[in-house]
């Protein structure tokens, strides 16, 4: 027992200092913050201008790579804490963020192995055009997270709908003229309908997008097509609750 | 020299439990005029009937209660705790107002010239 009480006492220092020691790692290696962390990598963009080194080099790559890191890290918090996006979807976003993570990190040992100034450059132009984290994760995870909330938005338009149609039904019963309000609940339902068949198709064609169509020029256009459905979405959604709100008005 | 002292305790201890029961009957039994001081098994008996029959009512366990119905509306809590009165097409409302927030955030962060360039 002696021996036993110093022992367990030890572990419990040991203990307490590994998760203070790894406490104050974790906050010395957090990436810096931001949606892309712009301009992050200033200092080290100037270094390499003012004289391109190895050291120069492998820093801004380590900065470029670590930026993206936290964007991808941001990334994966907001799949995984999404109500709206489809567990599937879901699935595939967090793969790809994940295969993203794991190349860059490859690149990034890479980088910091690499002792040529061409191999160097070229590592790092790498970190845009083998992932374009940027101009295509970022945007295929809001544009597929806009999509599914579209999706999710016809379960609440349709308790909506449930609601305003047993109101009419007791107006109607009432005998007051419901013309107005049946009017505007049509138009809701149309509006949602339409929002729904805009944002279905969409999860589907982003999905599977890569860097290679990005750079391909194919990857582009969905993007920009996806990102104009979506807004004529959410109009249509803005206008159908408009709508629930007028039929509401209209019964009182 | 053990032997005859532990004797002598043993016989004293004896000779003052039988004293000390004898004077409990003379007390227990009373006088002559309540009859005999001993107690017969059918008195014995009788007692005991009389004093199972005497004795408080156990509380019932709870596996003898019958359980309220889990529905049963409190007849103080309704009374004395006014209905919320939300509409719940109010509630339907603000879901909508928060998926529109959600997709106009999306948006928003959708657009790759408002994030820093490869």
């Amino acid at each position: 027992m002696k021996t036993r009480i110093p022992a367990l006492f030890a572990g419990l220092v040991l203990g307490g200092s590994l998760l203070l020691v790894s406490a104050g790692v974790a906050t010395a290696v957090t990436p810096p913050s931001g949606p892309s962390g712009k301009g992050v990598c200033t200092t080290e963009a100037a270094a390499v201008k003012a004289g391109a080194s190895v050291t120069t080099l492998r820093a801004m790559g380590d900065c470029e790579i670590n930026r993206r890191f936290a964007t991808l890290d941001q990334l994966a918090s907001r799949v995984s804490g999404s109500k709206t996006l489809t567990s599937s979807d879901a699935a595939a976003l967090t793969a790809e963020i994940g295969s993203t993570k794991s190349g860059l990190t490859s690149l990034k040992a890479t980088i910091d192995a690499e002792t040529s100034i061409p191999a160097l450059r070229a590592d790092i132009v790498k970190i845009a055009t083998d992932y374009r984290v940027y101009v295509l994760v970022v945007p295929q995870v809001n544009l597929v997270s806009a999509a599914d909330a579209v999706i999710a938005s016809q379960t609440v338009f349709s308790k909506i709908n449930t609601n305003l149609t047993a109101r009419i039904a007791a107006a109607k019963a009432a005998g007051k003229d419901v013309t107005a309000a049946q009017a505007d609940l049509d138009k809701m339902n149309a509006a949602v309908t339409a929002a729904v068949g805009l944002a279905s198709p969409l999860p589907a064609a982003l999905l599977p997008l890569t860097p290679a169509q990005y750079n391909g020029g194919t990857a582009g256009p969905v993007l920009t097509g996806a990102r104009t459905a979506l807004g004529q979405a959410r109009d249509q959604l803005k206008a159908a609750r408009a709508d629930a709100k007028a039929c509401r008005d209209a019964l009182k | 020299m053990k032997r005859p002292v532990s004797s002598i305790t043993r016989l004293t201890a004896m000779a003052l439990l039988v004293g000390v029961a004898a004077m409990g009957c003379a007390r227990h039994g009373g006088g002559a005029a309540n009859g005999p001081t001993s107690s017969t098994p059918a008195v014995e008996a009788a007692r005991t009937e009389t004093a199972a029959t005497l004795a408080p009512t156990p509380a019932p366990t709870t596996a003898d209660v019958t359980p309220a119905p889990s529905d049963a509306t409190p007849s103080t809590g309704s009374s004395s705790v006014p209905a919320a009165t939300t509409d719940p097409l109010d509630t339907l409302l603000s879901n909508t107002d928060a998926l529109l927030n959600g997709i106009d955030s999306s948006l928003s962060g959708s657009d790759a010239s408002a994030s820093a360039g490869e």
